[in-house]
């Protein structure tokens, strides 16, 4: 049972969110007598050289956001097992009956419908946040170029006026 | 491209990073990411961390890209003693390397021993004929050098071989804006519109040399153009606004004497003007009697 259980789900993923947050969750999922445990960490990396796009309390917000809809993501996938399950024993109860299958039960209906609702929820909130692609949204709209490095020259009027530095390179 | 997020986040970064605040490596970060030229601050924050022993050491390989970067900042702010000592350090570590050659050549072009420099990028050349960033090299120094027409020489027969290369289109038809070449220009901002069609500040540059150019069919294409920055940048753009604005006043003192069949609708300009009038109203309300008599002067606002 452990090992279906683990074959099906992997015990251990990293997911790295679109938005360029240094965040890196973690996410264990270990089954142990049947009964899904969901053990939540968050590592830090040690330096990162990206510039933080969202401020501590932000990321913070964002990982609490992907935490629950982790969560309801599993328990939509869980509903949709359910449903599944009550079909194939709906079908067992039909054929002792001997009666025709016309159609799922109404209660299996609903399950679908829920479990469908909450997985899109999941599907959407977890990958992280969307960015925008409007060409005058902030983030797209191009305020100016970059200065063009290649064809710097030096022989400017900063010339004239030396930076007073008075720090050398140590050694 | 530098966006409106990246620019406030860098501004942001920026006045940390000088009240002391922290984040030296992370402002470098940005600033090279970003292409902006900051040497300054880079040779100051760039210098306080190399000459931390401890701060060096835990950047790992990033501290030679640090010494570049810091290198070239210092030519451009005149520091040559320092920038001498970065690339002494780096040429330690990679005595092979081309792109310490090149920073040694750059070395020679600050200090303005042209002939050296001149020399040491024809070897560099010889063996690999096809570096871009040397040929780059020899148009800047072309033109550090007041040679602004064999810079142009140089630039065309670079384009002639790297067509796609933008920056290299920017470069020319900067050059040919400030030597008031404007047709040639206008060519170079068509190239670049057509390899990158999403940037505004293209449409406007070559807008405002169309506009420059005059003639009512130049005019006409300017406001298009003019239009369609304002299209691109959501209407935050004020120099598209009062782009449309004078194109709209030269286009109607041209066609007043001649046919008035296709005279355009009058609803660009007057929505330009709301729009001028809205932003100058929010972020600069004592300046807005000026705006409204520029305005009326050239007869678009309603």
């Amino acid at each position: 049972m452990n090992n279906i259980a683990l074959g099906l789900v992997p015990s251990c993923s990293v997911m790295r969110p679109k938005n360029r947050s240094s965040l890196i969750v973690v996410l264990v999922t270990r089954y142990t007598s049947g009964t899904p445990m969901i053990g939540w960490r968050s590592v830090q990396p040690s330096s990162e050289p990206i510039p933080e796009l969202f401020p501590a309390g932000d990321r913070k917000r964002v990982s609490v956001e992907m935490a629950l809809g982790f969560a309801v993501g599993v328990f939509g996938v869980l509903i949709l097992f359910h449903a599944a399950y009550s079909t194939i024993q709906y079908r067992g109860l039909l054929k002792i009956m001997e009666e025709e299958f016309s159609g799922p039960p109404m209660n299996v209906v609903a399950e679908l419908l829920l479990g469908l609702v909450l997985c899109i929820w999941a599907a959407l909130t977890v990958p992280g946040k969307f960015l925008s692609i409007q060409p005058h949204s902030e983030e797209n709209r191009i305020v100016s170029l970059p200065a063009n490095s290649d064809f710097m020259i030096f022989n400017h009027r900063g010339k004239v006026f030396p930076l007073e530095m008075d720090v050398k390179l140590k050694h | 491209m530098v966006s409106k997020t990246e620019e406030t986040q860098l501004s942001n970064l920026e006045t940390q990073v000088d009240n002391g605040g922290g984040g030296a490596w992370e402002y470098l970060c940005l600033v090279r990411k970003l292409k902006v030229r900051r040497s300054d601050r880079v040779l100051k924050h760039g210098l306080s961390i190399l000459n931390d022993l401890k701060k060096r050491s835990s950047l790992g390989p990033d501290e030679w890209t640090l010494y570049e970067q810091v290198a070239v900042a210092a030519m451009d702010c005149q520091s040559l003693e320092v920038a001498k000592d970065c690339i002494k350090v780096l040429r330690k570590k990679f005595p092979e390397s081309k792109r310490v050659g090149r920073l040694e050549g750059m070395l020679l072009e600050a200090k303005g021993a042209w002939a050296e420099a001149e020399k040491a990028y024809s070897s560099l050349l010889e063996d690999n004929p096809l570096d871009q960033v040397i040929h780059k090299r020899r148009v800047a120094m072309a033109k550090g050098q007041g040679n602004v027409s064999v810079a142009i020489e140089w630039l065309n027969k670079y384009l002639e071989i790297f067509m796609a290369d933008h920056d290299a289109w920017r470069e020319l038809a900067e050059i040919y804006v400030s030597l008031q070449m404007y047709k040639q220009a206008a060519f170079c901002y068509e190239e670049l519109i057509l390899s990158q069609p999403m940037v505004p500040l293209y449409h406007l540059a070559y807008a405002d040399v169309l506009y420059t150019l005059g003639g009512l069919e130049n005019l006409q294409n300017a406001k298009k153009y003019y239009a369609s920055t304002i299209d691109l940048t959501g209407g935050k753009n004020t120099r598209a606004l009062f782009g449309v604005c004078l194109c709209s006043s030269a286009i109607g003192q041209i066609a007043k004497g001649r046919n008035k069949d296709d005279k355009e609708s009058p609803e660009l300009q007057s929505l330009a003007a709301t729009a001028l009038e809205r932003e100058y109203k929010q972020k600069a309300s004592d300046k807005l009697s000026l705006l409204t008599a520029a305005l009326k002067g050239l007869k678009v606002s309603s």
